[in-house]
């Protein structure tokens, strides 16, 4: 392709996209085993790919969960509420990394129970060393996937005040 | 000038002594021989070495066994030795043996050149004191070149198919090239056109062309100032706009007056409240600044907006519930997005979601949407809105504010910065109406009557007069005439003496023709129109004596003094009837004892000649006539017969 990306093109692509999530669903299957929700994949790309809520994801920590995350994106109301329509705007890109996942097998998608599981890796799958400006973007998802799997769908939903 | 022939001299093939042929200072030097015994050859050789283009030698026995050609001159400076090598099957050869001295040996051998043709030809025009001006000094033609010693030869040789020509007076004047030339440097010969002339002729040309420029120089000058003198009120008018001088002044009427004003305000600084560039600067760097700040203000507000907008949006979707309100959205609908997507154009991406096909898919949008289902059980509620749309509001009005502020500001120093540059303006205005002011003056002044552009053209043009009346070409034409006039009676003195058919005609010099009249009664007949061949040598010998009486009565005319000529006898010869086969050395006789006396006539006058110019004058003469002929006649030698064993070139040479 001689045409260079813009840079929406080289953040929102769908390689990254199918990595993040793939560190989401290994961080949510981390603590019990269940596997996530297909619903939760396409809340992750919106709530990492996005500056402002990034960077309260970082400044929160692992342990306080998703509901003080939550409370800190409120302090200014309009950008929790934005979460249900950038989700809706990024719809196509998570449907996308989810494919691509799946395609690379980093994902396995369950049509029975509506579930993903993100496969963890054997001795011959490395793991590839993110550059440092990637390292807070990769481990956002992670933090997620742990507070996700600490809630039911239906109170996430509630506490990011998505519609689905 | 004086310029005798010593000896000349045939260097031969193989290696033996030279042929000299030794001639006999300021007197008629007579070879009297047969045909066919080199004759004919003395005056090309000659020629040759004395730097002819062609060697017309004639080819045969002569250019056979020889390598080179020589001659030996007597000048004023002593001998010279003019040797060119022998052109072989060339038609010429620029090679060229040159010695100087006051006695000039001949070499036995010549092993190579010493000197070039061009080089020889420059040391013989320096000999002649030649002009190294051309006749025309705006005249590339070739014809108008300087005078060379080449052209010169034409009075000195009269060879064979010249010497009782009717149609040709003068050596080489049988070609258009040489004729032209001739014409032209006639002038110069008889002493019409001097060097003084042609210098004169150069010096006009230029001081012409100077004079040309300096008057047209004048006429532009006159003319701006014309133009400035009209629009001179205008000038005044706009110091006054400009503020140079006080509005209320009074316009002078008279030009003088105008001029005195003019200088004022040329001499006048200019606008003492000058603005400041630095200021300027400063002011320009602000600038800069709030137009980055503009950016980022208005980017701020435009999102502070886009938030007022979003909560606008959802506090008029929403239904009031309580203290909360109920907010209507569009959902994500996954279950339905998908089934929608699958059921149009399965793309790339939901066949790798559906790994197992289709109805996986299908599979997959049902449990989705059976989870859906149940999230939508209950509507989400939200807090009022209120305190954020206060919030956001008040920071747009800030932003708005802020930005406001930032624009009021810019345009401030936009005026402000436009007021400065008009100032600045002004200022250049003015200074470049002052300029354009002193610039016209000083144009003014140049072009004024006092100015040295018109003492220059005046000495020019005097001068040019001056010149005038050197080149005058009245004054040419005189002493063109009165020369003539000389030659013409020295003509007329020697045809008596000759045997001419109408002794007491007087004879004019034709110069433009270059041949003469025959003035008999009314009737003024050309050479080529007058018959027989003793009239046609008669005149070709007198003209020829009288010319170098001409130039001997200068003490160094360019002209060498010297007359060669190839069988003048001939006209007086029957045709032979018919050759035999061996008629080498074989000559012709005379019909009658007229004819006799006839020929004794031409060899008496010339000896005549060369005794009364005491040894200044030189006069070769090649005939078949013998001494029986001109024997005993004062000033008349016989240098050499060549008849029986004897010829120009040695028999044993090749036999």
């Amino acid at each position: 392709m001689n045409r260079s990306l813009s840079e929406l093109e080289i953040i929102q692509n769908p390689a990254l996209g199918a990595y993040l999530l793939w560190r989401f669903g290994v961080s949510y299957q981390a603590s019990d085993g269940r596997q996530a929700p297909f619903h939760l994949f396409f809340l992750v790309l919106p709530l990492v790919l996005h500056r402002h809520t990034l960077s309260k994801i970082s400044s929160t920590q692992r342990a306080s969960g998703l509901a003080l995350f939550a409370a800190k994106l409120a302090e200014e109301r309009e950008n929790l509420m934005a979460i249900h329509n950038r989700t809706l705007s990024l719809r196509r890109l998570s449907l996308q990394s989810l494919a691509m996942g799946a395609d690379h097998r980093l994902l396995s998608i369950s049509a029975t129970d509506a579930t993903v599981r993100a496969n963890t890796a054997d001795e011959r799958f490395r793991v590839p060393t993110l550059p440092d400006r990637l390292t807070s973007l990769a481990r956002a998802p992670e933090k997620l996937g742990y507070w996700c799997s600490q809630f039911s769908l239906h109170q996430i939903a509630k506490t990011l005040m998505v519609d689905f | 000038m004086y310029f005798q022939l010593s000896k000349l001299i045939l260097w031969p093939r193989h290696d033996v002594e030279p042929r000299v042929v030794d001639f006999e200072l300021g007197a008629v030097n007579v070879i009297s021989g047969a045909s066919k015994t080199g004759k004919s050859a003395v005056i090309p050789i000659i020629d040759y070495c004395l730097g002819s283009e062609k060697c017309t030698v004639p080819v045969g026995v002569i250019r056979e066994n020889c390598t080179w050609f020589g001659i030996v001159i007597n000048t004023i400076e002593g001998q010279k030795l003019l040797a060119r090598r022998a052109p072989g099957d060339q038609q010429s050869t620029g090679d060229m043996y040159f010695i100087e001295g006051p006695n000039v040996d001949v070499p036995r051998r010549i092993e190579g050149k010493n000197h070039n043709l061009d080089t020889v030809k420059a040391s013989l025009n320096r000999l002649a004191g030649l002009t190294n001006l051309g006749f025309d000094p705006s005249s590339e033609d070739g014809f108008k070149s300087r005078p060379s010693f080449r052209d010169l030869i034409a009075f000195n040789f009269q060879p064979q198919n010249i010497v009782a020509n009717p149609d040709v007076l003068f050596f080489k004047a049988d070609t258009n090239e040489h004729r032209e030339k001739l014409k032209t440097i006639f002038p110069y010969v008889l002493n019409a056109v001097t060097a003084e002339v042609l210098q004169a002729r150069f010096e006009l040309d230029q001081v012409n062309r100077s004079l040309r420029r300096k008057e047209s120089e004048l006429r532009a000058l006159v003319a701006a100032n014309a133009a400035w003198q009209a629009e001179a009120q205008a000038w005044v008018r706009q110091a006054i706009e400009l503020g140079v001088i006080e509005a209320d002044s009074v316009l002078p009427a008279g030009w003088s007056d105008i001029l005195d004003l003019l200088r004022a305000i040329a001499r006048s600084k200019g606008s003492n409240a000058r603005p400041s560039l630095r200021g300027l600067d400063t002011t320009l760097g602000r600038l800069d600044d709030l137009r980055t700040q503009e950016t980022a203000q208005a980017a701020s507000l435009a999102e502070h907006r886009q938030r007022l907008n979003e909560l606008r949006r959802l506090r008029e979707s929403a239904d009031a519930f309580g203290a909360s309100i109920h907010i209507q959205r569009d959902r994500l609908a996954l279950a339905k997005w998908l089934r929608d997507l699958t059921v149009a154009v399965p793309s790339e991406s939901l066949v790798a979601v559906g790994r197992g096909g289709r109805d996986e898919l299908l599979l997959l949008c049902d449990n989705l949407e059976e989870i859906e289902v149940k999230l939508r059980a209950q509507p989400t509620l939200s807090d009022t809105l209120d305190k954020e749309t206060h919030r956001v509001r008040v920071a747009t009005e800030e932003a708005l504010n802020a930005l406001n502020e930032t624009r009021a500001e810019i345009a401030n120093l936009e005026r402000r910065s436009e007021a400065a540059q008009a100032a600045a303006d002004h200022f250049d205005r003015t200074e470049r109406f002052l300029g354009r002011v002193e610039q016209a003056l000083v144009l003014y002044d140049r072009a004024d009557q006092s100015s040295t552009l018109r003492d220059e053209i005046a000495k020019l043009r005097a001068l040019a007069g001056e010149l005038q009346g050197i080149i005058a070409e009245a004054g040419v034409q005189r002493k063109l005439r009165n020369a003539a006039t000389l030659v013409e009676s020295a003509v007329n003195r020697f045809i008596p003496q000759l045997d001419a058919e109408w002794k007491d005609a007087p004879v004019q010099l034709a110069i433009d023709d270059l041949t003469i009249k025959v003035v008999r009664g009314t009737r003024s007949d050309f050479l080529w129109e007058i018959g027989s061949g003793a009239n046609w040598l008669a005149y070709h010998i007198a003209t020829t004596l009288a010319l170098q009486e001409f130039f001997l009565s200068e003490t160094n005319h360019c002209v060498p003094y010297l007359l060669v000529y190839d069988q003048p006898s001939q006209v007086y010869f029957p045709k032979r009837a018919a050759t035999r086969d061996d008629d080498r050395g074989i000559d012709p006789q005379f019909r009658d004892e007229e004819d006799i006396q006839a020929v004794r006539k031409v060899f008496a006058l010339l000896g005549q000649q060369a005794v009364v110019h005491k040894g200044r004058l030189q006069i070769v003469i090649l005939d078949h006539a013998g001494e029986d002929v001109w024997g005993g006649l004062p000033g008349v030698r016989l240098i050499e017969e060549w008849r029986g064993p004897h010829a120009l070139v040695p028999r044993e040479w090749y036999q």
